[in-house]
């Protein structure tokens, strides 16, 4: 066979050496925009132990809903509220769905020297919390400050826990109920944040829904998300965790 | 009223105007010139349109500008004709004069209904600019500016984009309006024709430089008047008679008759007309079974030099008035024509133009 | 009252205002915009374009800063007002005149432009001042440019909705307009209430762009045609 062909042919055999198989396919994740940065967290500290590619696309528990609903290619579906999950495994597209995250609520005030736990009821400035009707920090809040009858001067929404972040952290409120987990990462000063005790306010719980369409590796997935390495990382990132470990059907 | 502007004017692309210009006449000045003469220029600036440094405007004991003054446009009593688009397209004809009638700079100036009737547009001012043509925009854009009652109108090039025709019919009202009017005019164009019809004296530009300053006849038959193309004298004559036969009327000037078309015209009345060069031949000795009608005796008093040119203008003396005639360079040679030689016009074209005498 | 009901009555609010606020400020400017060649107008030129390019998200996170009473305009407010300038409908408000500036100047500029300098030196001699001119003459022959401007900077701030996300703080009687409650009930999955405002947000730009464009039509045949 002429040189040349001979040429070809070797780079066409490299090529197909090379060529990923059909099963390292990622597993696609849709996780709510504020667990998004844990997440990563998490895969990026334990990449080892997934021996798959994992892609993870964020964005407000709401839209990735519907995306779901309306085919969006996604494995497993990490939302920030309960609400959602329930909603699609009532629809039948899921196969599983668990708790894999808790969220914890904090008071922030930025320009306070001490804080404590009356300071919350003491506070009269404007508080930003997460939209109560469809972000579970921002229903935490709400009731919470009807239960300990708080009184600041006025309440204003953000869209997300985000955004109710940022309006604190921009000084245009002067305090927020925000997450946890948010003030760890962005390494607050501990005596301007108070955490609220869980007892005081509906579990804020985040759960996820493994989808009908993903294969075998999603289960992986979630066993390793319930495992007690990620569950120590998961607690130091400021989330409290599901008691039993394990995967568990419907919760 | 004197009117005084003295400016030094330098753009960058090497356009220079440099005037000192003094009009002391109540009558109508042309500011005549090629395109780029600066004559436009001149007018905008009279009229505040374009505020050059280093400028001095005076009007009669008003000083529209100087180094500490500039008085706007609004405020110079002023009437301004452009050369297209001047009525406003979202008015009728009626409502463009009442636009000026309610802004009115002074209390003196001619009536209504005399500035309607002089320029004809009665018929047209229901209308809006769209529905009237070039001609009837012009007239009724002349009726707003004196609506108006400036004590100056300036008119930049009125005719300029209208056709011959329509020119034809607009000419007698213009005329007609400069008998009426008792406010100075100044009138820029390019077409000689036009200034001889209208204009009482004529300042002449030539890239940014007034080159020439003088009363209409005497510019008519100077060395510039005559070296244009559309050269012609001016002629003051009285009607004589008129006969009916022929539709012909008798005017009679220096002695010497003419016939003419101009039955308008009383007996004893003192008329003017334009007699262009082309249209004006000249023969040694007097002519005999000849069409022509109108041949006058006449003495040569200046030849132009054609130079390598195919025409030259000869001036000619009819006792005090003065005629211009053009002819080629070999009949200039084969007539051997000289100063004070004695030669007889044949005047073609019988241009009975000016209705009054001014 | 139906909190959406409110939401469009606030929508409405915000158009309203910031359209007589553009009206008021973007005039001037379009019109000097129109008349001017030199450096200025090339700095103010792309200025004025920017909102269309910047995301809203952008410019409500400037805003958002720029709000704070931590920062010189917000303190101001806040000592002047006693609230602050976030979370407020004067905030929503200039927000939107940010959002929808060149919406409104860029059709009436163009309009400007097109106005023969002839005509107005006419009415110079006629004897109208500047001011005069500009009300006799300008507007009218700028109508077309007007209601268009007018229009779109209307729409389009019925339309907005990054920059309330960012600043508005989601008040049911202050700032809660249509597209945030839009949002809101595509987040609760509350689709049925979600179709109402979106159907009618979608009837109403439609409804406008058509009357727009049929009166462009009529316009184009009018003798005004070459002047507008």
């Amino acid at each position: 066979m002429p040189s040349r062909q001979r040429l070809r042919l070797l780079g066409l055999i490299l090529l197909l050496c090379c060529q990923p198989a059909g099963a390292d396919k990622p597993l696609r994740l849709a996780v709510a925009a504020n667990f998004k940065s844990t997440l990563e967290m998490l895969l990026a500290n334990n990449a080892p132990a997934l021996s798959f590619p994992v892609t993870v696309s964020a964005g407000s528990t709401g839209a990735l809903y519907a995306q779901v609903r309306n085919g969006a290619p996604f494995d497993i579906f990490l939302a920030a509220d309960r609400v959602r999950p329930e909603q699609l495994e009532a629809e039948g597209r899921t196969r599983l769905r668990t708790t894999y995250a808790i969220g914890r609520l904090v008071f922030w005030q930025k320009a306070s020297a001490t804080i404590n736990a009356e300071s919350l009821q003491r506070y009269k400035g404007i508080l930003a919390i997460a939209n109560p009707r469809h972000a579970p920090y921002g229903a935490a809040a709400a009731h919470l400050l009807a239960q300990l009858n708080a009184q600041p001067d006025r309440v204003i929404q953000g869209s997300n826990v985000a955004q109710a972040y940022t309006f604190v952290d921009t000084g245009n409120a002067g305090a927020g109920l925000v997450a946890l987990s948010q003030v760890i990462a962005q390494e607050i000063a501990p005596e301007t944040y108070w955490l609220i005790p869980t007892a005081q306010h509906p579990a804020i719980e985040q759960q996820l829904v493994i989808l009908n369409r993903a294969d075998a590796r999603a289960e992986a997935l979630v066993t390793f998300l319930q495992s007690d390495i990620v569950r120590t990382q998961l607690a130091a990132a400021g989330y409290d965790v599901p008691a039993n470990g394990g995967m568990a059907l419907g919760s | 009223m004197s009117i005084r502007l003295r400016t030094a004017l330098r753009r960058s692309e090497g356009f220079e105007l440099e005037a000192d210009l003094s009009i002391a006449s109540d009558r109508v000045t042309a500011l005549f010139g090629t395109s780029g003469s600066g004559k436009t220029t001149l007018l905008r600036m009279l009229a505040g349109l374009e505020r050059v440094p280093d400028t001095e405007i005076r009007f009669g004991d008003d000083t529209w500008q100087d180094d500490q003054v500039f008085v706007p446009p609004e405020a110079r009593g002023i009437g301004y004709v452009f050369q297209h688009l001047n009525l406003f397209p979202h008015l009728t004809a009626d409502a463009n004069l009442q636009y000026a009638e309610t802004r009115q700079h002074r209390h003196e100036g001619m009536g209504r209904s005399e500035i309607i009737d002089i320029l004809d547009i009665g018929a047209l001012l229901a209308k809006l600019p769209s529905q009237l043509s070039g001609g009837e925009q012009q007239r009724v854009a002349v009726a707003r500016a004196l609506l108006s009652h400036p004590r100056l109108l300036l008119m930049d090039e009125p005719l300029g984009s209208i056709d011959a025709a329509a020119k034809t019919r607009i000419l007698p009202h213009l005329q007609r309006l400069h008998d009426s009017l008792s406010i100075p005019v100044i009138y820029v164009s390019h077409s000689l024709d036009e200034i001889l019809e209208f204009a009482d004296s004529v300042v002449m530009l030539e890239r940014g430089q007034i080159v020439s300053e003088s009363a209409i006849v005497d510019f008519a038959v100077s060395n510039r008047g005559a070296s244009q193309t559309q050269a012609a004298a001016i002629i003051r004559c009285k009607v004589v008679s008129h006969e009916e036969t022929h539709a012909l009327t008798e005017v009679e000037f220096e002695g010497q008759s003419m016939f003419i078309a101009a039955e308008r015209y009383r007996t004893g009345d003192t008329i003017r007309v334009r007699i262009p060069a082309r249209d004006v031949s000249l023969t040694l000795e007097r002519p005999v079974g000849t069409s022509i009608l109108n041949i006058l005796m006449a003495r040569v008093a200046e030849i132009s030099d054609p130079g390598d040119g195919p025409t030259a203008t000869v001036t000619l003396h009819c006792g005090d008035q003065a005629l211009l005639a053009r002819i080629t360079r070999k009949s200039l040679i084969d007539l051997s024509l000289r100063p004070a030689d004695q030669v007889y016009a044949q005047i073609k074209g019988v241009a009975l133009i000016t209705e009054h005498d001014r | 009252m139906d909190p959406d009901l409110v939401s469009l009555l606030i929508t409405l609010k915000l158009a309203s205002v910031t359209t007589l606020a553009l009206i008021l400020l973007g005039t001037p400017i379009a019109w000097w915009l129109a008349q001017s060649q030199g450096i200025a107008r090339s700095i103010v030129e792309p200025l004025v374009a920017l909102p269309i390019v910047l995301p809203p998200t952008v410019v409500g996170f400037y805003l958002l800063i720029v709000f704070s009473p931590d920062s010189l305009p917000g303190s101001w407010w806040e000592s002047a007002t006693g609230t602050t300038l976030a979370f407020s409908f004067p905030g929503l408000v200039i927000g939107s005149i940010i959002y929808s500036l060149p919406f409104y100047i860029q059709p009436l500029q163009v309009s400007f432009s097109s106005l023969r300098q002839e005509l107005l030196e006419a009415a110079a001699t006629l004897g109208a001042g500047p001011w005069n001119r500009f009300l006799t003459l300008v507007v009218p022959l700028c109508r077309r440019g007007f209601i268009i401007a007018i229009c779109l900077s209307f729409a389009h701030t019925v339309g907005e909705f990054g920059i309330v996300l960012m600043i508005g703080g989601n008040l049911p009687d202050e700032t809660r307009v249509l597209s945030i409650a839009l949002f809101d009930h595509v987040e609760a999955l509350d689709y049925e209430r979600a179709h109402v405002i979106a159907s009618g947000l979608l009837v109403f730009s439609f409804a406008l762009l058509f009357l727009l464009y049929s009166l462009d039509r009529k316009w184009q045949k009018s003798p005004l045609a070459a002047q507008s």
